[in-house]
């Protein structure tokens, strides 16, 4: 699948072996957030909200602090009064002042020596609350008599004459949209809606917080950003940062709902004031589906122009996105990805963060990007239905290359969605016939990716084997394709190499685990630091041998003569150079810290066959291709991994999961028994294609495989049961109620 | 020194007497910001929440001693939220 042009030939890129964590953790040995424990410490607990939205008029904790066993107990008066900006609404969503605007709100939490005693404390803590009207629905926040969730929370961009409830506005298009329209033989348009979807990480948020009176400190924590959590910290406590150290734990998935501070303040707080003791808080799954950070929920409306022959000539998309009570929703990245798989004149976005009585929206997976691509993708699919048209060779025509203009600018480097597209429709899945009540639905989807604030060192071992820092957890394999990238630049075995990942204080600041970047930019700065050592070691090699530095080449772990002129001498392998460190100069490490450029874009296409249940509303995916654009597969079990993890999170979006709300604006179904995500026996094999276009930013080609492939899924399914069903639903999840529903009335959902 | 085209979205145009492509002078990208915040103070929040940079089709953290290319396209947009 690689293009023979950029290919390099690799010895160790894109080989299998086993990844370095894994025996730890099979065996249950790597430790988890809740798996820290220290001597005297405290576990923690945390009162919530039980209303949508509550004035809260009076907290009353002395019963609970007279309870044996109970350290400390706080509240909103235990923390900074005069923060503002991000640092206040942080603030406020970690631990609510005057209004608890969510059910699941923090309103006090307790440190005691026991989980037991702590949860028995919290129900000793009288609040008085006032309740208050509240709103769930996007397109009811935006009604002009619509609850305000919080006033003035309209920012810089917000038009006049908005709802109090948009938090910003965002705006961008180009090209004239009504004579795109006018090329068009067809124009179609449609509402679409999604509901909020959460990331569904296996294992619930974590930390031990340890914090003296003099604003000392240290947290244990599961984390995708560790130095996000000591700058979030530090911002809503008022503390030095370099005074907080951050260590982060095994990670048990995050999906970016761990880039955000939650129970992580309270924690250092509690400490503080139990006299520095540590405290650990744990948080129960409900708790994480009623406090923690899911995505948006959305309402789009969309319209697009083809010809009759499958050219699109114009789009535009107005998207609303809920955020939760503090904004956030990722409307601008949504609007950045709806069109940006295809070439078209006239385009324009228009999108609104919207305010609501729901916990504060946090990045999830290519944020925003599924949702676009569920308006954009099933209306493409419409007219492609309509008009008779291959949805292959429809995206084909339309499909962006190396120097289009994207859809929200700047233009495209190399990029491989053409390929993408050619291996999808070669893929034997595409031709197998169907049976009754069954369809199959083709997407693409896009994910920009991140390169980021990223610091690492490399050090070599005095047996020459190699130590690896890096500052970006590992979630999905990044050790092992780190390690993969530093064995071959060096030229040394792969189980020669370890990779460290190291706490705040250990390196430069590093941004986290996110925009699928632990790849792309903690390996290119890992590749820059080893090449430092490399260039030492040639300087030692060459002083040795008394030439110049320039006449010495490294290859495949040895320092070399670089041709006849330089002299007769042996290799000099890098066990040797590293056995006498300690004669030669001492010792030998690089290191390197950057804003890593060199992004590669990141596209994919899935395949979904469904059988729709036509008494039950019951569907089931029959199979399933992902294919995407990995740039250079490091690890290709760990790629594939990526391309089917997002694949299953889509298919779990597209079909069953949801936040359903009561009247009374709470959370029904906070517990993974309502809140369905899918279990292997809901799946069938995921079929994966690694397409090879290599990011020619990158030392390696790597682009950044963890996001991209959950933005097909949800259009990818909508257009399979529209096939299956020849009934559209633009309304997700499409559970079997939902279908059932369209089945008998033709309903969309929306 | 050239004038490099600056693109923004066209939300921010309100700030900008109407103009979502502005000619800015800079041969930095701390002098172009700079430049925004002086002739166009609207832009200040903006500029302060967060922002990203396309200098000429690569997607990258701003840096505010990075040279600006002859006749660049540069797209300021907001910082990515990654998952």
């Amino acid at each position: 699948m690689a293009k023979d042009d950029i290919t390099k030939s690799f010895k160790f890129i894109g080989t299998r072996p086993n990844r370095p964590d894994g025996f730890e953790k099979v065996t249950g040995r790597a430790k988890y957030g809740a798996d820290i424990s220290a001597v005297g410490m405290l576990h923690g607990a945390v009162l919530r909200s039980p209303y949508a939205h509550a004035r809260i008029k009076s907290i009353n904790f002395e019963k609970a602090a007279k309870l044996d066993g109970v350290k400390a107990i706080i509240t909103r008066d235990d923390f900074p009064k005069d923060r503002e900006g991000e640092p206040l609404k942080l603030l406020e969503n970690t631990i609510a002042g005057e209004i608890a605007y969510y059910d699941g709100h923090a309103i006090a939490a307790v440190a005691a020596t026991s989980v037991f005693t702590a949860k028995e404390a919290l129900k000793e803590i009288e609040v008085e609350y006032e309740v208050l009207p509240h709103v769930i629905d996007v397109d009811e926040a935006m009604k002009p008599d619509a609850p305000i969730v919080r006033e003035n929370a309209g920012d810089f961009s917000v038009p006049e004459g908005s709802s109090p409830n948009v938090a910003s506005y965002i705006e961008f298009g180009r090209g004239d949209l009504a004579n795109g329209f006018n090329k068009a033989d067809i124009v179609k348009s449609g509402l679409f809606k999604t509901e909020a979807a959460h990331q569904g990480y296996i294992e619930p948020h974590a930390c031990m917080a340890q914090l003296d009176h003099n604003g000392q400190g240290e947290m244990w924590v599961c984390t995708q950003g560790h130095w996000y959590i000591r700058q979030m910290c530090s911002e809503v406590l008022g503390l030095e940062a370099s005074k907080l150290c951050v260590t982060p734990s095994e990670i048990g998935g995050g999906f970016g709902g761990k880039t955000t501070i939650f129970i992580e303040p309270l924690a250092l707080a509690l400490s503080k004031k139990s006299g520095g003791r540590p405290v650990k808080i744990v948080m129960s799954r409900s708790e994480v589906l009623r406090a923690t950070g899911p995505t948006a929920s959305a309402s789009m409306d969309v319209k697009i122009g083809m010809t009759k022959d499958g050219y699109l000539t114009a789009g535009c998309v107005e998207f609303r996105m809920q955020g939760g009570a503090f904004g956030g929703s990722p409307v601008s990245e949504a609007l950045q990805c709806a069109f940006a798989s295809y070439n078209m004149d006239a385009v324009h976005h228009i999108g609104f963060d919207v305010l609501a009585n729901r916990p504060r929206a946090a990045a999830y997976r290519a944020p925003g990007s599924p949702m676009a691509a569920f308006a954009v993708e099933s209306l493409i699919d419409e007219m492609c239905t309509d008009l008779n048209l291959d949805p292959i060779d429809v995206r084909l025509k339309n499909a962006v290359a190396e120097g289009s203009k994207s859809s929200y600018g700047p233009k495209f480097k190399k990029i491989g969605l053409i390929e993408t597209l050619e291996a999808t429709k070669e893929h034997p899945n595409y031709s197998i016939e169907l049976g009754v009540n069954q369809g199959r639905g083709v997407a693409a989807g896009y994910w920009m990716n991140h390169g980021g604030e990223t610091s690492v060192s490399v050090s070599l071992a005095e047996d020459g084997s190699v130590n690896v820092s890096v500052g970006t957890p590992d979630i999905g394999g990044s050790r092992a394709s780190i390690a993969l990238m530093t064995a071959e630049t060096y030229g040394i075995p792969y189980d020669s190499v370890r990779v460290n990942i190291l706490e705040t204080g250990a390196l430069g600041f590093n941004e986290p685990t996110h925009g699928s970047r632990a790849t792309l930019a903690s390996g290119k700065a890992v590749y820059e630091a080893a090449n430092q050592t490399i260039a030492e070691m040639c300087r030692r090699v060459a002083k040795k041998w008394q030439i110049d530095p320039d006449a010495v080449y490294w290859e495949n772990g040895y320092a070399k003569p670089a041709g006849p002129n330089a002299g007769d001498f042996s290799p000099i392998s890098i066990k040797q150079i590293a056995s006498e460190m300690d004669q030669t100069g001492g010792p030998i490490a690089g290191h390197h810290e950057a804003s890593i450029r060199g992004v590669g874009h990141s596209f994919g296409v899935h395949i979904a066959d469904v059988e729709v249940d036509p008494e039950t509303g019951r569907v089931t995916v029959l199979r399933y291709l992902v294919a995407q654009d990995a740039g250079r597969a490091v690890h290709p079990s760990y790629v594939e991994g990526q391309f089917q993890g997002g694949a299953v999170q889509g298919i779990g979006w597209a079909l069953n999961e949801e936040y359903v709300y009561g009247e009374d604006g709470c959370l029904q179904n906070a517990a993974f028994l309502d809140y369905r995500i899918p279990v292997a026996s809901d799946l069938p094999n995921i079929d994966t294609i690694i397409v090879e276009v290599p990011n020619p930013d990158h030392p390696f080609g790597v682009r950044g495989v963890g996001e991209t492939g959950i933005a097909p899924p949800l259009p990818a399914l909508a257009n399979a049961v529209a096939a299956a069903t020849k009934v559209r639903l633009r309304s997700l999840p499409m559970s079997p109620t939902k279908v059932l529903k369209a089945l008998k009335t033709g309903n969309d959902g929306c | 020194m050239m004038a490099v085209n600056v693109y923004l979205w066209a939300s921010l145009r309100k700030f900008t007497n109407d103009k979502d492509i502005l000619k800015i002078e800079a041969t930095t990208i701390g002098e172009l910001v700079s430049v925004l915040r002086r002739d166009f103070p609207g832009l200040k929040p903006f500029l302060d929440s967060g922002i990203s940079f396309a200098i000429n089709g690569e997607l990258s953290n701003p840096n505010s001693n990075e040279t600006i290319p002859d006749e660049a396209e540069i797209y300021i947009m907001q910082k990515l939220k990654g998952g």
